[in-house]
């Protein structure tokens, strides 16, 4: 019997999410939902930002509770190198956070994860050529979609209006 | 161009699936929260895409939500 975990691996499942708000819909398929650090800091770095206040909110109040974020050595790199360069991007560096993230899952054994991403970017990883059985590459959209499938939502199609309606 | 004209112009490529949110970051360093606010302004949606996957890989993700939908 496989352990499955939900990894949020960008910050737009969580703003799609946030602004329509529904961020609870992560927690719908009752499984420990994980967004590593470095996606948790581009989401709340800016809390005027449409959403981020929303999820700021939602991960404190759920935290320990069905929901973690996870410390990563990619945002450990990233604090070290913009404490010298203000500049510094964070593009790129929650997909490597998601990896790391998604190795030390799959280092326990019997362990398996869904990679929930922002629709656009499924297409774009390059990581997940690599991804053994066990591990489950899911859209935004089609995660909404399922839910609302098996009956744990009434409607994908709202949540995804209302993200766009701000 | 001036970053919001900018964002404007890739709201539409990305609604119409002919950029990715990583592309729109690493240009204009915005929020997808801005790239939602643009999409509200210009009355278009999100782009959907359902990656490819193995028919043991749908069951999988199907006896999740039906393990979820027992709890």
């Amino acid at each position: 019997m496989t352990d499955f975990t939900l990894i949020v691996t960008d910050s737009g499942p969580l703003i799609t999410l946030g602004v329509a708000g529904e961020l609870d819909a992560l927690l719908a398929p009752d499984l420990p939902v994980i967004g590593p650090d470095m996606v948790h800091f581009e989401v709340i770095r800016d809390l005027s930002k449409p959403g981020a206040q929303e999820v700021a909110d939602w991960i404190r109040s759920h935290e320990g509770v069905g929901v973690r974020v996870a410390s990563t050595e990619v945002f450990e790199e990233f604090q070290v190198i913009s404490a010298n360069r203000s500049d510094t991007k964070t593009a790129g560096r929650g997909e490597q956070a998601a990896a790391e993230v998604l190795s030390k899952e799959l280092a326990n054994e019997n362990h398996g994860a869904i990679l929930l991403f922002e629709d656009s970017d499924v297409r774009k990883q390059n990581f997940l050529v690599r991804l053994p059985d066990e591990v489950l590459v899911i859209s935004t959209s089609e995660f909404l979609f399922g839910l609302e499938a098996a009956g744990l939502l009434p409607s994908a199609e709202d949540i995804l209006q209302k993200a766009t309606a701000i | 161009m001036p970053l919001m004209r900018r964002l404007a112009e890739l709201a539409k490529h990305y609604a119409g699936g002919r950029v990715a949110w990583r592309e729109i970051a690493a240009e204009t360093g915005v929020g997808f929260g801005d790239l939602l606010d643009e999409l509200s302004k210009q009355n278009l949606k999100l782009p959907r895409v359902t990656p490819a996957k193995r028919p043991e890989q749908v069951a999988m993700f199907n006896a999740i939500l039906r393990q979820a939908v027992r709890r």
